[in-house]
């Protein structure tokens, strides 16, 4: 009783220390609960959590290991935004034998981010069959993930984890704790995102827009082509993508990897609008992509197991503004319906054989571009 | 690791003061100086294996050099000087080739800073200053420069003499941004009996001073930053803005860098004293500054003085002599003897920062606005005027200039081109019209207010803490703005109140942007 009271008031004498020790004592604490529930399944000892069906893309980038862990999967997605647009039952219906498909796509997923979310898949997924979509970020040098990425929760070093603790995963680690699940009503987050492409697609199908695309179609065009620089062993991004399907193959799954439908606009958006070009558009942006296609062809054509399919030359569909919600991002049901379906779709794959009349063909519906939109027009 | 990075917090820093403690009670200075070195280079690790290497390996060429400066007779004058300029261009030249090999982005007015920044070595600027101030003491064998490395007669002494070298440059508070520090601000205080212990009085400032800083950086800065960013990022892709929006986004940017930076040295300043250490003061409300002269004796104070040490102060000496010897005329030996340097000292703290144009230009303004003060000030008009003017509304309109121009300073610097900067120039005076003010504009006056709030009417840290002096006063400034009675003591209501701003500033810590000055 003596030393507690000598504790005591030694305490109230420094009264800044035993502020700093509460709170340096509370933290560890919440951060010790958060660790342990393990909300995001990131450590051998979580708890394994249920995901709802149906939440929103913004989630995904937290669930890479849960989704990876999941040992009934048959089929992943792995994507960015064109594709964040599918559910399970889009997947189920284009894949009828698989199942438990999970489509892990997300909103500006960089390159640097999906090798990430590869690799664990490559590590803890006994999935059959991938589908990986091959978009223009491809032809970057840069390795950076972007920054809403948590990195921390896969990376090898323990030092960063500390990062997790947050209000957000102090709210997810409760739920996990009481529901089973880290993720709030799945219906509110499905919303969220439908809100999103809605907004999207309101700011796109404008005259302004049509007018700003036409100037810079009209404004490029005659040097929409100016050649390459880039080789297959200038494209590292690239060249991991490649090595991961090799290894993804190798555990005996199929990959089939998916160039997302683009309207030739883009090239022309690419070329012309300030804020594209500071984050690397240019008049060789076309011939930099078709190099990159190429390469991507000639890599996967040497891997067994693995496919590589586009459906670009689907002229009538990708001429037409109205079936997007901008350049990059398909929003016409059927035209959806193909680009998951592709891999069923013999007549879409892209082999060292036809891949020179594909680039061919390509390159001049870019070339010979008049921009439509049913919608408007 | 960075300051703000919760493992940093929780982790390193109590690890590192404990051991610290252990080590410095039982082994004194020499074992404090040793823990102070490992876990500063434990604390730098995380920015790559390389980026160690060559950290150790500058820390290891001064260190030899210094040691050969000392230890040569007065009889080798020429060998210590052709020694001293070897280090000096060592120094120099690395850090002009790791910062400026990418000299295309004065031709290119592209991204060259971006790419600067993934291959300059974290620090590097700021350890260069460091390390070239201490071989100038050892070249002149500054009392403090020679005990520092100790007698080194034996392998021991080189191997003692290292570390207590390599732990005054490296040691983690100071290291990736400053304050640039001299030995003669250090020495005296880790051979003091104190040193080597942890005491209650130093944990309590210490505590004290690193929640302001978080606060400034995570709560203020961070989140003046979102609207900022978005007025630049705007301007970027050469958006139309409102001139207001123009406006706030430049004065959201010029708050948000005093905030991050001043953020960053009250918490380098904090972490510096929880281990007994006293470093010099960076920021002394330099927005209260009533000219250009008196911000400078304000912001970024010892980049201020090592500059004006090492280069205006010997341009100036050369200048002025070449003017008598030559007989040149009075404004021709001004010129040659203040202006000139004076726009050579500018020119190189601009392009300190990277070689880019609006770099070029943002060095350029003030060299000539510091002309112009200095010439106004000294003129018999000026002070024929001061006499009928009372203090206070000079004071006013002093300060009512430096509001209006150097935000405007500060957007040059933070837009990524000159071509950015003009534009959003354009912006401010014949943007778009004005817009209804949205959610994004509401989040973002909040905190300017606060921040201006902050700014101009509250005292800084300096002085709230100033009973317990926090840290080395770099100028002498006199205080500006009203003169409150807030003076901290290490008692229960201060306790408890920067303990609830520290867990405000908790909540932030998910976001973890790194400090503005990380990328000079």
């Amino acid at each position: 009783m003596a030393r507690l009271a000598k504790v005591l008031a030694n305490i109230t004498r420094r009264p800044m220390i035993a502020v700093m020790m509460a709170i340096w004592l509370g933290y560890t604490v919440v951060a010790g609960f958060v660790l342990a529930i393990d909300p995001y399944d990131v450590y051998p000892w979580g708890k394994g959590v249920s995901i709802p069906e149906n939440f929103a893309p913004f989630e995904i980038p937290r669930i890479m290991r849960i989704a990876a862990r999941d040992q009934q999967t048959e089929l992943v997605l792995i994507g960015t935004s064109p594709t964040t647009i599918f559910d399970q039952a889009d997947i189920e219906s284009a894949y009828p034998g698989y199942v438990s498909p999970w489509n892990v796509s997300y909103h500006g997923s960089a390159v640097a981010d999906r090798a990430r979310t590869i690799d664990q898949f490559i590590r803890y997924s006994p999935a059959k069959r991938y589908l990986i979509t091959l978009d223009y970020f491809y032809t970057k040098r840069a390795a950076d993930v972007r920054p809403a990425f948590p990195d921390f929760q896969y990376d090898e070093t323990p030092l960063n984890d500390l990062r997790m603790v947050s209000s957000v995963t102090i709210k997810a680690a409760v739920r996990a704790l009481r529901s089973g699940s880290p993720f709030p009503d799945a219906r509110a987050t499905a919303n969220q995102e439908h809100a999103f492409r809605m907004g999207e697609r309101r700011r796109f199908q404008t005259p302004e827009r049509m007018r700003s695309l036409r100037s810079w179609i009209k404004e490029y065009r005659a040097v929409i082509d100016k050649p390459s620089r880039l080789s297959c062993s200038d494209l590292p991004s690239l060249n991991t993508l490649l090595s991961q399907v090799n290894a993804l193959t190798a555990k005996g799954a199929r990959v089939d990897v998916l160039i997302p439908p683009y309207s030739p606009a883009i090239f022309y958006e690419w070329a012309g609008d300030p804020r594209l070009r500071r984050g690397g558009g240019s008049e060789t942006f076309l011939m930099d992509q078709l190099t990159m296609r190429k390469c991507a062809v000639e890599g996967i054509s040497r891997i067994r197991g693995a496919h590589i399919f586009a459906m670009d030359l689907d002229v009538e569909t990708m001429s037409d503004l109205g079936n997007f919600r901008d350049p990059a991002h398909m929003e016409n049901a059927a035209g959806l319906a193909k680009f998951i379906g592709m891999p069923n779709h013999p007549d879409l794959e892209l082999t060292a054989s036809n891949v020179d009349a594909y680039v061919k063909r390509l390159h001049r519906t870019v070339v010979d571009y008049e921009l439509a939109n049913s919608n408007i027009d | 690791m960075i300051f703000t990075d919760p493992f940093f917090l929780f982790v390193f820093l109590p690890v590192a003061a404990l051991v610290f403690h252990l080590v410095g009670r039982r082994y004194g200075t020499n074992g404090g100086l040793a823990t102070i070195f490992i876990f500063s280079l434990l604390f730098y690790a995380p920015w790559g294996a390389w980026m160690t290497a060559i950290l150790v390996a500058s820390v290891s060429m001064n260190f030899l050099c210094g040691a050969a400066l000392i230890a040569l007779g007065d009889d080798r004058a020429r060998l210590r000087k052709m020694l001293l300029a070897a280090g000096e261009v060592l120094n120099f030249s690395a850090l002009i080739w790791f910062k400026y090999h990418l000299f295309a982005g004065l031709v290119q007015d592209s991204s060259a800073r971006d790419v600067a920044d993934w291959v300059v070595p974290a620090g590097i600027s700021f350890y260069t200053f460091h390390q070239a101030a201490f071989l100038a003491d050892a070249y002149a064998r500054e009392a403090n420069a020679v005990l520092l490395l100790g007698k080194l007669k034996t392998a021991r002494d080189v191997a003692t003499g290292f570390i207590r070298y390599g732990a005054f440059v490296v040691f983690f508070p100071q290291l990736v941004i400053g304050p640039i520090t001299y030995v003669k601000e250090f020495l005296p205080q880790v051979t003091s009996a104190r040193f080597g212990r942890i005491f209650y009085i130093n944990l309590s400032i210490g505590f004290t001073l690193i929640a302001i800083g978080m606060f400034k950086k995570l709560v203020l800065a961070d989140n003046l930053g979102i609207y900022s960013d978005s007025v630049f990022e705007r301007a970027s892709m050469r958006i139309a803005l409102s001139p207001l929006e123009s406006w706030l986004g430049i004065a959201s940017y010029y708050l948000q860098l005093y905030f991050d930076f001043s953020g960053y040295s009250d918490m380098a300043l904090g972490l510096a004293r929880v281990f007994g250490l006293r470093y010099p003061i960076n920021f002394f409300s330099p927005f209260k500054a009533v000219g250009i002269i008196d911000y400078y004796r304000r912001w970024h104070m010892t980049l201020t003085r090592v500059i004006s040490r090492f280069l205006f102060t010997p341009l100036s000496l050369a200048g002025t002599r070449l003017a008598a010897r030559k007989r040149y005329s009075a404004i021709a030996a001004k010129i040659l003897g203040l202006w000139l340097p004076l726009l050579i000292n500018f020119e190189v703290i601009g392009l300190w920062h990277g070689a880019i144009w609006s770099f070029v230009l943002f060095g350029l303004i003030h060299g000539i606005w510091y002309v112009t003060e200095t010439e106004v000030r000294s003129s018999k008009r000026w002070k024929k005027w001061r006499k009928t003017v009372p203090d206070v509304r000079r004071a006013i309109y002093g300060r009512l200039i430096l509001l209006l121009l150097m935000p405007l300073c500060f957007a040059l610097f933070r837009a990524d081109s000159l071509s950015t900067a003009m534009f959003l120039g354009q912006q401010l005076v014949s943007g778009a019209s004005v817009p209804t003010i949205n959610a994004e504009m509401q989040a973002a006056l909040k905190p300017l207010i606060a921040g201006f709030a902050i700014v101009y009417l509250l005292p800084n840290s300096v002085e709230l803490l100033r009973n317990y002096r926090p840290g080395i006063l770099t100028y002498q400034n006199p205080s500006y703005g009203p003169q409150w009675r807030l003076r901290w003591r290490p008692n229960w209501g201060w306790s408890l109140f920067f303990g609830a701003i520290f867990v405000v500033c908790i909540y932030y810590m998910y976001r973890q942007p790194p400090f503005l000055y990380q990328g000079f």
